[in-house]
Protein backbone atom coordinates (compact mmCIF):
# COMPACT_ATOMS: atom_id res chain seq x y z
CA UNK A 1 0.00 0.00 0.00
CA UNK A 2 1.37 3.41 -0.88
CA UNK A 3 1.05 6.36 1.49
CA UNK A 4 -1.74 8.87 0.91
CA UNK A 5 -0.89 12.20 -0.80
CA UNK A 6 -0.96 14.15 2.45
CA UNK A 7 1.28 11.58 4.10
CA UNK A 8 3.63 11.80 1.12
CA UNK A 9 3.75 15.56 1.51
CA UNK A 10 4.54 15.19 5.17
CA UNK A 11 7.30 12.70 4.42
CA UNK A 12 8.73 15.01 1.75
CA UNK A 13 8.74 17.98 4.12
CA UNK A 14 10.33 15.94 6.90
CA UNK A 15 13.00 14.73 4.49
CA UNK A 16 13.55 18.33 3.48
CA UNK A 17 13.97 19.37 7.09
CA UNK A 18 16.33 16.45 7.67
CA UNK A 19 18.42 17.47 4.66
CA UNK A 20 18.68 21.03 5.96
CA UNK A 21 19.74 19.87 9.41
CA UNK A 22 22.29 17.49 7.91
CA UNK A 23 23.63 20.31 5.80
CA UNK A 24 24.03 22.54 8.87
CA UNK A 25 25.72 19.71 10.71
CA UNK A 26 28.10 19.15 7.78
CA UNK A 27 28.97 22.82 7.66
CA UNK A 28 29.69 22.87 11.39
CA UNK A 29 31.88 19.80 11.10
CA UNK A 30 33.71 21.22 8.12
CA UNK A 31 34.41 24.43 9.99
CA UNK A 32 35.76 22.40 12.90
CA UNK A 33 37.91 20.31 10.55
CA UNK A 34 39.32 23.39 8.92
CA UNK A 35 40.30 24.81 12.29
CA UNK A 36 42.03 21.56 13.23
CA UNK A 37 43.95 21.58 9.99
CA UNK A 38 44.89 25.15 10.65
CA UNK A 39 46.15 24.30 14.16
CA UNK A 40 48.07 21.35 12.79
CA UNK A 41 49.85 23.51 10.26
CA UNK A 42 50.96 25.89 13.00
CA UNK A 43 52.58 23.00 14.88
CA UNK A 44 54.39 21.42 11.93
CA UNK A 45 57.12 23.68 10.61
CA UNK A 46 57.92 24.32 7.90
CA UNK A 47 54.25 24.28 6.91
CA UNK A 48 53.13 21.95 4.14
CA UNK A 49 51.12 23.55 1.36
CA UNK A 50 48.51 20.79 1.58
CA UNK A 51 47.07 18.97 4.62
CA UNK A 52 49.18 15.87 5.21
CA UNK A 53 46.37 13.45 4.42
CA UNK A 54 45.82 15.04 1.01
CA UNK A 55 49.20 13.80 -0.24
CA UNK A 56 48.00 10.23 0.12
CA UNK A 57 44.41 10.82 -0.78
CA UNK A 58 45.20 12.52 -4.10
CA UNK A 59 48.48 10.72 -4.79
CA UNK A 60 47.31 9.08 -8.01
CA UNK A 61 46.46 12.39 -9.62
CA UNK A 62 49.40 14.22 -7.99
CA UNK A 63 51.60 11.87 -10.00
CA UNK A 64 50.38 13.33 -13.27
CA UNK A 65 53.00 15.84 -14.42
CA UNK A 66 50.26 18.17 -15.65
CA UNK A 67 48.79 18.31 -12.15
CA UNK A 68 51.52 17.85 -9.53
CA UNK A 69 51.51 19.79 -6.29
CA UNK A 70 50.65 23.17 -7.85
CA UNK A 71 47.71 21.60 -9.65
CA UNK A 72 46.38 19.99 -6.49
CA UNK A 73 46.72 23.26 -4.58
CA UNK A 74 44.84 25.00 -7.40
CA UNK A 75 42.05 22.43 -7.14
CA UNK A 76 41.88 22.83 -3.37
CA UNK A 77 41.59 26.59 -3.68
CA UNK A 78 39.08 26.41 -6.52
CA UNK A 79 35.43 27.33 -6.33
CA UNK A 80 33.20 25.77 -8.96
CA UNK A 81 29.52 26.48 -9.51
CA UNK A 82 27.45 23.62 -10.92
CA UNK A 83 24.16 24.69 -12.46
CA UNK A 84 21.74 21.76 -12.62
CA UNK A 85 22.05 18.58 -10.58
CA UNK A 86 20.59 16.16 -13.09
CA UNK A 87 22.21 13.66 -15.43
CA UNK A 88 25.19 15.90 -16.19
CA UNK A 89 25.53 17.59 -12.82
CA UNK A 90 25.47 14.32 -10.87
CA UNK A 91 28.68 12.75 -12.19
CA UNK A 92 30.39 16.13 -12.72
CA UNK A 93 29.81 17.04 -9.07
CA UNK A 94 30.96 13.65 -7.78
CA UNK A 95 34.17 13.66 -9.84
CA UNK A 96 35.04 17.23 -8.89
CA UNK A 97 34.44 16.36 -5.23
CA UNK A 98 36.56 13.26 -5.68
CA UNK A 99 39.37 15.32 -7.20
CA UNK A 100 39.42 17.61 -4.18
CA UNK A 101 37.94 20.82 -5.55
CA UNK A 102 37.73 22.98 -2.42
CA UNK A 103 34.32 24.58 -2.84
CA UNK A 104 31.35 23.41 -4.87
CA UNK A 105 28.27 25.55 -5.41
CA UNK A 106 25.12 23.68 -6.38
CA UNK A 107 22.02 25.34 -7.80
CA UNK A 108 18.81 23.61 -8.87
CA UNK A 109 15.18 24.12 -7.87
CA UNK A 110 14.05 20.58 -8.67
CA UNK A 111 13.43 17.74 -6.25
CA UNK A 112 14.53 14.16 -6.84
CA UNK A 113 11.99 11.97 -8.66
CA UNK A 114 12.09 8.24 -9.16
CA UNK A 115 12.38 8.63 -12.93
CA UNK A 116 15.63 10.57 -12.37
CA UNK A 117 17.49 7.71 -10.73
CA UNK A 118 18.43 5.78 -13.87
CA UNK A 119 20.86 8.52 -14.81
CA UNK A 120 21.18 11.06 -11.99
CA UNK A 121 23.50 8.93 -9.93
CA UNK A 122 24.25 11.46 -7.20
CA UNK A 123 20.74 10.80 -5.88
CA UNK A 124 19.26 7.71 -4.30
CA UNK A 125 15.94 6.05 -3.50
CA UNK A 126 15.92 7.26 0.08
CA UNK A 127 16.40 10.86 -1.07
CA UNK A 128 13.44 10.95 -3.48
CA UNK A 129 11.48 14.10 -2.66
CA UNK A 130 14.50 16.05 -1.39
CA UNK A 131 15.89 19.01 -3.28
CA UNK A 132 18.44 17.73 -5.77
CA UNK A 133 21.03 20.11 -4.33
CA UNK A 134 20.57 18.67 -0.83
CA UNK A 135 20.70 15.13 -2.17
CA UNK A 136 23.87 15.90 -4.14
CA UNK A 137 25.39 17.66 -1.10
CA UNK A 138 24.81 14.49 0.92
CA UNK A 139 26.50 12.42 -1.81
CA UNK A 140 29.48 14.80 -1.82
CA UNK A 141 29.72 14.69 1.98
CA UNK A 142 29.85 10.89 1.83
CA UNK A 143 32.53 10.90 -0.83
CA UNK A 144 34.77 13.73 0.36
CA UNK A 145 33.98 15.49 3.62
CA UNK A 146 36.76 18.00 2.98
CA UNK A 147 34.78 19.68 0.20
CA UNK A 148 32.81 22.75 1.17
CA UNK A 149 29.35 22.77 -0.42
CA UNK A 150 27.02 25.72 -0.84
CA UNK A 151 23.50 25.09 -2.12
CA UNK A 152 20.79 27.21 -3.77
CA UNK A 153 17.38 25.54 -3.79
CA UNK A 154 16.14 27.55 -6.75
CA UNK A 155 16.31 27.53 -10.52
CA UNK A 156 18.76 29.84 -12.18
CA UNK A 157 16.77 32.79 -13.55
CA UNK A 158 17.14 36.40 -14.62
CA UNK A 159 16.48 37.51 -11.06
CA UNK A 160 19.25 35.53 -9.37
CA UNK A 161 21.84 34.78 -12.04
CA UNK A 162 24.09 37.81 -11.51
CA UNK A 163 23.83 37.53 -7.73
CA UNK A 164 24.74 33.84 -7.64
CA UNK A 165 27.45 34.15 -10.28
CA UNK A 166 29.29 37.09 -8.87
CA UNK A 167 28.09 38.54 -5.58
CA UNK A 168 27.71 35.51 -3.36
CA UNK A 169 30.97 33.78 -4.14
CA UNK A 170 33.98 34.28 -6.38
CA UNK A 171 33.61 31.33 -8.71
CA UNK A 172 36.61 30.26 -10.73
CA UNK A 173 34.51 28.27 -13.12
CA UNK A 174 30.91 27.44 -13.96
CA UNK A 175 29.47 24.16 -15.25
CA UNK A 176 26.39 24.31 -17.44
CA UNK A 177 24.54 21.10 -16.58
CA UNK A 178 21.10 22.51 -17.35
CA UNK A 179 18.43 21.03 -19.57
CA UNK A 180 16.78 23.93 -21.36
CA UNK A 181 18.07 26.34 -24.02
CA UNK A 182 16.74 29.48 -22.32
CA UNK A 183 18.78 28.69 -19.19
CA UNK A 184 21.82 27.80 -21.32
CA UNK A 185 21.69 31.20 -23.07
CA UNK A 186 21.05 33.00 -19.78
CA UNK A 187 23.95 31.31 -18.00
CA UNK A 188 26.34 31.87 -20.90
CA UNK A 189 25.35 35.54 -21.24
CA UNK A 190 25.77 36.15 -17.52
CA UNK A 191 29.10 34.29 -17.53
CA UNK A 192 30.43 36.54 -20.30
CA UNK A 193 29.26 39.63 -18.38
CA UNK A 194 30.86 38.45 -15.14
CA UNK A 195 34.01 37.05 -16.73
CA UNK A 196 33.57 33.34 -16.06
CA UNK A 197 34.54 30.36 -18.16
CA UNK A 198 31.72 27.88 -18.70
CA UNK A 199 32.11 24.16 -19.31
CA UNK A 200 28.94 23.32 -21.17
CA UNK A 201 27.52 19.91 -22.05
CA UNK A 202 24.25 18.47 -23.24
CA UNK A 203 22.84 15.10 -24.16
CA UNK A 204 19.81 13.48 -25.72
CA UNK A 205 19.04 9.88 -26.67
CA UNK A 206 22.44 8.38 -27.64
CA UNK A 207 24.29 11.62 -28.39
CA UNK A 208 26.18 14.25 -26.47
CA UNK A 209 27.93 17.60 -27.04
CA UNK A 210 30.59 19.39 -25.04
CA UNK A 211 32.27 22.80 -25.35
CA UNK A 212 34.34 25.00 -23.10
CA UNK A 213 33.00 28.53 -23.50
CA UNK A 214 34.54 31.93 -22.85
CA UNK A 215 37.93 30.31 -22.38
CA UNK A 216 40.25 32.12 -22.05
CA UNK A 217 37.88 34.67 -20.53
CA UNK A 218 37.12 37.38 -23.08
CA UNK A 219 38.70 35.41 -25.93
CA UNK A 220 36.86 32.16 -26.50
CA UNK A 221 33.39 31.92 -28.07
CA UNK A 222 30.30 31.97 -25.88
CA UNK A 223 27.18 29.80 -26.24
CA UNK A 224 25.63 32.42 -28.52
CA UNK A 225 28.72 32.45 -30.74
CA UNK A 226 28.38 28.69 -31.23
CA UNK A 227 24.57 28.67 -31.52
CA UNK A 228 23.67 32.17 -32.72
CA UNK A 229 20.09 31.24 -33.57
CA UNK A 230 17.82 30.66 -30.63
CA UNK A 231 15.46 27.70 -31.18
CA UNK A 232 11.81 28.50 -31.72
CA UNK A 233 9.41 27.81 -28.94
CA UNK A 234 8.03 24.31 -29.18
CA UNK A 235 10.94 22.92 -31.20
CA UNK A 236 12.97 21.88 -28.17
CA UNK A 237 13.10 18.16 -27.42
CA UNK A 238 13.98 17.32 -23.83
CA UNK A 239 14.96 14.05 -22.16
CA UNK A 240 11.34 13.62 -21.02
CA UNK A 241 10.16 13.41 -24.63
CA UNK A 242 13.13 12.18 -26.63
CA UNK A 243 14.54 9.81 -24.05
CA UNK A 244 18.10 9.52 -22.80
CA UNK A 245 20.42 6.67 -21.93
CA UNK A 246 21.91 7.12 -18.45
CA UNK A 247 25.55 6.39 -19.31
CA UNK A 248 25.41 8.74 -22.33
CA UNK A 249 24.56 11.79 -20.26
CA UNK A 250 26.86 10.38 -17.56
CA UNK A 251 29.83 10.32 -19.94
CA UNK A 252 29.15 13.93 -20.88
CA UNK A 253 29.08 14.96 -17.20
CA UNK A 254 32.35 13.11 -16.59
CA UNK A 255 33.88 14.89 -19.60
CA UNK A 256 32.80 18.20 -18.05
CA UNK A 257 34.72 17.26 -14.91
CA UNK A 258 37.82 16.53 -17.04
CA UNK A 259 37.62 19.89 -18.80
CA UNK A 260 36.92 21.67 -15.50
CA UNK A 261 39.99 20.14 -13.85
CA UNK A 262 42.11 21.12 -16.86
CA UNK A 263 40.91 24.72 -16.76
CA UNK A 264 41.51 25.01 -13.00
CA UNK A 265 44.94 23.38 -13.11
CA UNK A 266 46.02 25.45 -16.10
CA UNK A 267 45.60 28.53 -13.95
CA UNK A 268 48.13 27.27 -11.38
CA UNK A 269 51.43 29.20 -11.23
CA UNK A 270 53.12 28.30 -14.50
CA UNK A 271 56.76 27.65 -13.72
CA UNK A 272 56.04 25.01 -11.13
CA UNK A 273 53.85 22.92 -13.41
CA UNK A 274 55.76 20.60 -15.76
CA UNK A 275 56.40 22.29 -19.10
CA UNK A 276 53.14 23.73 -20.24
CA UNK A 277 52.06 22.45 -23.60
CA UNK A 278 53.46 24.68 -26.31
CA UNK A 279 50.93 27.37 -27.07
CA UNK A 280 49.89 27.11 -30.66
CA UNK A 281 47.24 29.31 -32.17
CA UNK A 282 44.18 28.67 -30.07
CA UNK A 283 41.54 26.50 -31.67
CA UNK A 284 38.04 26.23 -30.33
CA UNK A 285 36.44 22.82 -30.46
CA UNK A 286 33.31 20.94 -29.71
CA UNK A 287 33.39 17.28 -28.72
CA UNK A 288 30.59 15.15 -30.09
CA UNK A 289 29.63 11.78 -28.73
CA UNK A 290 27.55 9.52 -30.88
CA UNK A 291 27.05 6.16 -29.23
CA UNK A 292 24.62 4.35 -31.51
CA UNK A 293 24.91 2.28 -33.65
CA UNK A 294 28.69 2.72 -33.62
CA UNK A 295 30.29 4.35 -30.61
CA UNK A 296 32.33 7.32 -31.70
CA UNK A 297 33.79 10.54 -30.41
CA UNK A 298 34.78 13.37 -32.66
CA UNK A 299 36.22 16.76 -32.10
CA UNK A 300 35.10 19.47 -34.50
CA UNK A 301 36.59 22.88 -35.10
CA UNK A 302 34.37 25.85 -34.25
CA UNK A 303 34.33 29.30 -35.73
CA UNK A 304 35.36 31.04 -32.51
CA UNK A 305 34.05 34.34 -31.29
CA UNK A 306 31.62 36.18 -33.55
CA UNK A 307 31.96 39.91 -34.10
CA UNK A 308 28.18 40.01 -34.42
CA UNK A 309 27.54 38.26 -31.08
CA UNK A 310 25.08 40.38 -29.04
CA UNK A 311 26.83 39.61 -25.76
CA UNK A 312 30.55 39.28 -26.53
CA UNK A 313 30.76 40.92 -29.97
CA UNK A 314 31.31 44.49 -31.11
CA UNK A 315 27.73 45.71 -30.78
CA UNK A 316 26.55 44.52 -27.42
CA UNK A 317 22.82 44.49 -26.99
CA UNK A 318 22.74 42.10 -24.04
CA UNK A 319 23.92 43.71 -20.83
CA UNK A 320 23.44 43.33 -17.09
CA UNK A 321 20.50 45.71 -17.42
CA UNK A 322 18.72 43.76 -20.14
CA UNK A 323 19.02 40.64 -18.02
CA UNK A 324 17.85 42.24 -14.80
CA UNK A 325 15.11 44.43 -16.21
CA UNK A 326 12.99 43.42 -19.22
CA UNK A 327 13.54 39.85 -18.17
CA UNK A 328 10.37 38.63 -19.85
CA UNK A 329 11.42 39.88 -23.22
CA UNK A 330 14.86 38.47 -22.66
CA UNK A 331 13.55 35.02 -21.78
CA UNK A 332 11.15 34.98 -24.72
CA UNK A 333 14.06 35.81 -26.98
CA UNK A 334 15.87 32.78 -25.56
CA UNK A 335 13.13 30.34 -26.51
CA UNK A 336 10.94 30.84 -23.44
CA UNK A 337 11.15 29.19 -20.07
CA UNK A 338 10.87 25.46 -19.60
CA UNK A 339 7.15 24.86 -19.35
CA UNK A 340 4.79 22.02 -18.73
CA UNK A 341 1.89 24.02 -20.03
CA UNK A 342 -0.37 22.30 -22.50
CA UNK A 343 -1.30 23.47 -25.93
CA UNK A 344 -4.73 25.05 -26.33
CA UNK A 345 -5.54 24.50 -29.94
CA UNK A 346 -9.05 23.08 -29.68
CA UNK A 347 -12.24 23.97 -27.90
CA UNK A 348 -12.28 21.79 -24.78
CA UNK A 349 -16.06 21.35 -24.89
CA UNK A 350 -16.86 20.73 -28.54
CA UNK A 351 -13.59 19.38 -29.91
CA UNK A 352 -12.05 17.46 -27.00
CA UNK A 353 -13.13 14.81 -24.54
CA UNK A 354 -11.97 14.07 -21.00
CA UNK A 355 -10.97 10.51 -20.09
CA UNK A 356 -13.94 9.82 -17.83
CA UNK A 357 -16.50 10.83 -20.44
CA UNK A 358 -14.52 8.93 -23.05
CA UNK A 359 -14.58 5.77 -20.94
CA UNK A 360 -18.29 6.17 -20.32
CA UNK A 361 -19.15 6.75 -23.92
CA UNK A 362 -16.93 4.19 -25.58
CA UNK A 363 -16.56 1.34 -23.11
CA UNK A 364 -19.50 1.53 -20.74
CA UNK A 365 -22.49 2.88 -22.64
CA UNK A 366 -25.24 0.54 -23.75
CA UNK A 367 -26.34 2.85 -26.49
CA UNK A 368 -28.95 1.48 -28.91
CA UNK A 369 -27.38 3.21 -31.82
CA UNK A 370 -24.33 1.19 -32.76
CA UNK A 371 -21.30 3.36 -33.42
CA UNK A 372 -17.96 2.44 -34.80
CA UNK A 373 -15.08 3.85 -32.74
CA UNK A 374 -11.59 4.32 -34.13
CA UNK A 375 -8.86 5.39 -31.73
CA UNK A 376 -5.78 6.82 -33.41
CA UNK A 377 -2.77 6.83 -31.10
CA UNK A 378 -0.23 9.34 -32.42
CA UNK A 379 2.67 8.44 -30.13
CA UNK A 380 5.96 7.06 -31.48
CA UNK A 381 5.93 3.29 -32.02
CA UNK A 382 8.23 2.67 -29.07
CA UNK A 383 5.82 4.41 -26.70
CA UNK A 384 2.84 2.56 -28.16
CA UNK A 385 4.81 -0.59 -27.41
CA UNK A 386 5.04 0.38 -23.73
CA UNK A 387 1.31 0.74 -23.08
CA UNK A 388 -1.91 1.59 -24.91
CA UNK A 389 -5.60 2.12 -24.29
CA UNK A 390 -7.80 -1.01 -24.27
CA UNK A 391 -10.03 -1.94 -27.21
CA UNK A 392 -12.40 -3.99 -25.05
CA UNK A 393 -14.47 -3.24 -21.98
CA UNK A 394 -14.40 -5.19 -18.71
CA UNK A 395 -16.60 -7.94 -20.24
CA UNK A 396 -14.13 -8.48 -23.06
CA UNK A 397 -16.52 -6.94 -25.58
CA UNK A 398 -14.82 -5.24 -28.50
CA UNK A 399 -15.59 -1.55 -28.23
CA UNK A 400 -13.02 0.20 -30.37
CA UNK A 401 -10.54 -0.25 -33.19
CA UNK A 402 -7.06 1.03 -32.46
CA UNK A 403 -4.30 2.18 -34.80
CA UNK A 404 -0.89 3.60 -34.02
CA UNK A 405 0.04 6.38 -36.43
CA UNK A 406 3.04 8.39 -35.17
CA UNK A 407 2.82 12.14 -35.87
CA UNK A 408 5.36 12.06 -38.69
CA UNK A 409 3.34 9.38 -40.50
CA UNK A 410 0.06 11.19 -40.04
CA UNK A 411 -0.39 12.44 -43.53
CA UNK A 412 -3.57 13.84 -45.00
CA UNK A 413 -2.77 13.92 -48.68
CA UNK A 414 -6.05 12.51 -49.95
CA UNK A 415 -7.97 9.95 -47.89
CA UNK A 416 -5.50 8.66 -45.32
CA UNK A 417 -4.52 5.03 -45.87
CA UNK A 418 -3.89 4.58 -42.15
CA UNK A 419 -7.57 4.99 -41.30
CA UNK A 420 -8.94 1.43 -40.93
CA UNK A 421 -12.32 2.41 -42.38
CA UNK A 422 -12.94 2.11 -46.12
CA UNK A 423 -14.53 5.18 -47.65
CA UNK A 424 -17.91 3.58 -48.31
CA UNK A 425 -18.19 2.17 -44.81
CA UNK A 426 -18.59 5.25 -42.65
CA UNK A 427 -21.96 3.80 -41.60
CA UNK A 428 -22.70 2.76 -38.93
CA UNK A 429 -21.66 6.12 -37.62
CA UNK A 430 -17.93 6.30 -37.17
CA UNK A 431 -16.26 8.40 -34.49
CA UNK A 432 -12.54 9.08 -34.48
CA UNK A 433 -10.60 9.82 -31.30
CA UNK A 434 -6.99 10.92 -31.32
CA UNK A 435 -4.82 10.21 -28.31
CA UNK A 436 -1.17 10.89 -27.46
CA UNK A 437 0.93 10.99 -24.31
CA UNK A 438 -0.27 14.26 -22.79
CA UNK A 439 -2.82 15.69 -25.19
CA UNK A 440 -0.79 18.11 -27.30
CA UNK A 441 -0.02 16.21 -30.51
CA UNK A 442 -3.54 14.80 -30.52
CA UNK A 443 -4.94 18.35 -30.82
CA UNK A 444 -2.77 19.04 -33.84
CA UNK A 445 -4.00 15.76 -35.33
CA UNK A 446 -7.67 16.70 -34.81
CA UNK A 447 -7.08 20.08 -36.40
CA UNK A 448 -5.54 18.47 -39.47
CA UNK A 449 -8.18 15.75 -39.64
CA UNK A 450 -11.00 18.28 -39.56
CA UNK A 451 -9.38 20.30 -42.27
CA UNK A 452 -8.90 17.27 -44.54
CA UNK A 453 -12.17 15.45 -43.80
CA UNK A 454 -14.25 18.29 -45.26
CA UNK A 455 -13.74 16.58 -48.61
CA UNK A 456 -14.83 13.20 -47.36
CA UNK A 457 -18.27 11.90 -46.64
CA UNK A 458 -17.46 11.84 -42.94
CA UNK A 459 -20.04 13.04 -40.45
CA UNK A 460 -18.98 11.31 -37.24
CA UNK A 461 -17.42 12.92 -34.24
CA UNK A 462 -13.72 13.66 -34.10
CA UNK A 463 -12.14 14.62 -30.82
CA UNK A 464 -8.91 14.28 -28.92
CA UNK A 465 -8.50 12.92 -25.42
CA UNK A 466 -7.63 15.62 -22.90
CA UNK A 467 -4.43 14.76 -21.02
CA UNK A 468 -3.73 11.74 -23.24
CA UNK A 469 -2.90 8.31 -21.91
CA UNK A 470 -1.36 9.92 -18.83
CA UNK A 471 -4.79 11.13 -17.79
CA UNK A 472 -6.14 7.63 -18.42
CA UNK A 473 -3.55 6.25 -16.01
CA UNK A 474 -4.27 8.97 -13.47
CA UNK A 475 -8.04 9.05 -13.54
CA UNK A 476 -9.38 5.79 -14.95
CA UNK A 477 -7.03 2.87 -14.45
CA UNK A 478 -4.57 2.92 -11.56
CA UNK A 479 -2.85 -0.18 -12.98
CA UNK A 480 -2.01 1.66 -16.20
CA UNK A 481 1.74 2.31 -16.59
CA UNK A 482 2.86 5.94 -16.35
CA UNK A 483 6.17 6.49 -18.12
CA UNK B 1 29.53 22.90 -65.29
CA UNK B 2 29.98 20.86 -62.11
CA UNK B 3 30.58 17.12 -61.90
CA UNK B 4 28.85 14.82 -59.42
CA UNK B 5 30.64 14.37 -56.10
CA UNK B 6 30.71 11.46 -53.68
CA UNK B 7 30.74 12.50 -50.05
CA UNK B 8 30.25 10.90 -46.65
CA UNK B 9 27.07 12.21 -45.18
CA UNK B 10 26.55 12.12 -41.43
CA UNK B 11 23.74 13.20 -39.14
CA UNK B 12 23.80 13.62 -35.39
CA UNK B 13 21.82 15.03 -32.52
CA UNK B 14 18.50 13.63 -33.70
CA UNK B 15 18.67 14.86 -37.31
CA UNK B 16 19.07 11.27 -38.46
CA UNK B 17 15.40 10.70 -37.61
CA UNK B 18 14.37 12.59 -40.76
CA UNK B 19 16.99 10.76 -42.83
CA UNK B 20 15.72 7.20 -42.40
CA UNK B 21 17.62 6.89 -39.12
CA UNK B 22 20.86 6.41 -41.01
CA UNK B 23 23.64 8.21 -39.21
CA UNK B 24 26.37 7.76 -41.77
CA UNK B 25 26.46 6.86 -45.46
CA UNK B 26 28.25 7.56 -48.72
CA UNK B 27 26.20 9.50 -51.20
CA UNK B 28 26.82 10.66 -54.74
CA UNK B 29 25.33 14.05 -55.38
CA UNK B 30 24.51 14.62 -59.06
CA UNK B 31 25.48 17.86 -60.73
CA UNK B 32 22.72 20.48 -60.80
CA UNK B 33 20.65 20.15 -63.97
CA UNK B 34 20.55 23.87 -64.60
CA UNK B 35 24.34 23.96 -64.98
CA UNK B 36 24.79 25.85 -61.74
CA UNK B 37 27.64 25.18 -59.31
CA UNK B 38 27.47 22.16 -57.05
CA UNK B 39 27.98 24.02 -53.80
CA UNK B 40 26.79 23.47 -50.22
CA UNK B 41 23.69 25.56 -50.82
CA UNK B 42 22.74 23.11 -53.57
CA UNK B 43 23.68 20.08 -51.44
CA UNK B 44 21.36 21.20 -48.63
CA UNK B 45 18.45 21.61 -51.03
CA UNK B 46 19.28 18.32 -52.76
CA UNK B 47 19.25 16.43 -49.44
CA UNK B 48 15.97 18.03 -48.41
CA UNK B 49 14.35 17.18 -51.76
CA UNK B 50 15.74 13.69 -52.26
CA UNK B 51 16.89 11.99 -49.07
CA UNK B 52 14.77 13.56 -46.38
CA UNK B 53 11.82 11.53 -45.13
CA UNK B 54 9.42 13.19 -42.75
CA UNK B 55 9.28 16.67 -41.32
CA UNK B 56 11.21 18.92 -43.71
CA UNK B 57 11.17 21.81 -41.18
CA UNK B 58 13.53 19.84 -38.98
CA UNK B 59 16.26 20.29 -41.57
CA UNK B 60 15.54 23.36 -43.68
CA UNK B 61 13.45 26.49 -43.55
CA UNK B 62 12.78 28.00 -46.98
CA UNK B 63 15.51 25.74 -48.45
CA UNK B 64 18.14 27.17 -46.08
CA UNK B 65 19.64 25.11 -43.29
CA UNK B 66 17.51 25.43 -40.21
CA UNK B 67 18.80 27.60 -37.34
CA UNK B 68 20.22 25.41 -34.58
CA UNK B 69 21.96 23.03 -36.99
CA UNK B 70 25.73 23.10 -37.12
CA UNK B 71 27.18 22.13 -40.50
CA UNK B 72 30.69 20.70 -40.44
CA UNK B 73 32.83 20.16 -43.49
CA UNK B 74 35.66 17.75 -42.72
CA UNK B 75 35.05 18.40 -39.02
CA UNK B 76 35.26 22.19 -39.28
CA UNK B 77 32.39 24.68 -38.99
CA UNK B 78 31.29 25.39 -42.56
CA UNK B 79 31.52 29.10 -41.84
CA UNK B 80 35.28 28.58 -41.83
CA UNK B 81 35.01 27.13 -45.34
CA UNK B 82 32.66 29.56 -47.05
CA UNK B 83 29.31 28.20 -45.95
CA UNK B 84 26.85 27.72 -48.84
CA UNK B 85 29.48 28.66 -51.39
CA UNK B 86 31.86 25.86 -50.49
CA UNK B 87 32.11 23.35 -53.34
CA UNK B 88 32.41 19.85 -51.89
CA UNK B 89 35.06 17.50 -53.24
CA UNK B 90 35.04 13.72 -53.57
CA UNK B 91 35.71 12.15 -50.17
CA UNK B 92 34.61 15.16 -48.13
CA UNK B 93 32.79 14.49 -44.89
CA UNK B 94 29.63 16.52 -44.40
CA UNK B 95 28.27 16.38 -40.88
CA UNK B 96 24.98 17.94 -39.81
CA UNK B 97 24.51 18.29 -36.06
CA UNK B 98 21.47 19.69 -34.32
CA UNK B 99 21.75 21.33 -30.92
CA UNK B 100 21.06 19.16 -27.93
CA UNK B 101 19.57 20.73 -24.84
CA UNK B 102 19.00 17.82 -22.49
CA UNK B 103 20.95 17.25 -19.35
ZN1 LIG C 1 29.45 35.37 -28.00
Amino acid sequence: MSPSPSRQEEIASLRQRLAELEQQEREAQQAATREEIHDESIETKPTLPLPLADYTRYSRQLLLPQIGLPGQIALRNAKVLIVGLGGLGSPATLYLAGAGVGTLGLIDGDTVEESNLHRQIAHSEDRVGQYKVDSAAAAVAGLNSGVKVRVWREHLNTGNVLRVLEKEEEWDLVLDCTDHPSVRYLLSDAAVLTGKTVVSASALRWDGQLTVLNDPVGEGPCYRCVWPNVPEKGSVVGCGEGGILGPVVGVMGVLQAIEAIKVLVSRAPKKEVEEKTESTKREYRMTLLSSYPTLQFRSVRLLGKRKTCPVCGENKTITRETIETGSDEYIQACGGLPSEEGLELLDPVTERIDVLTFKDKVYDSESFVKRRVVVVDTRPKVEYGICKLPTTNQYEEEKAEMVNVPMEELDFKGRPSWLPVPEDQWAPKTDVYFVCKQGNDSQIAVKKFKEASKDWDFDGEVRDIIGGIRAWGREVDDKFPIY
Amino acid sequence: MSKPVTVTLEFSGGLETVFNNIKSRKVTIPAPEDGKTLDMGYVVKYLADNLLKGNRDMFVLADKIRPGILVLINDADWELEGEEEYEPKDGDSLLFVSTLHGG
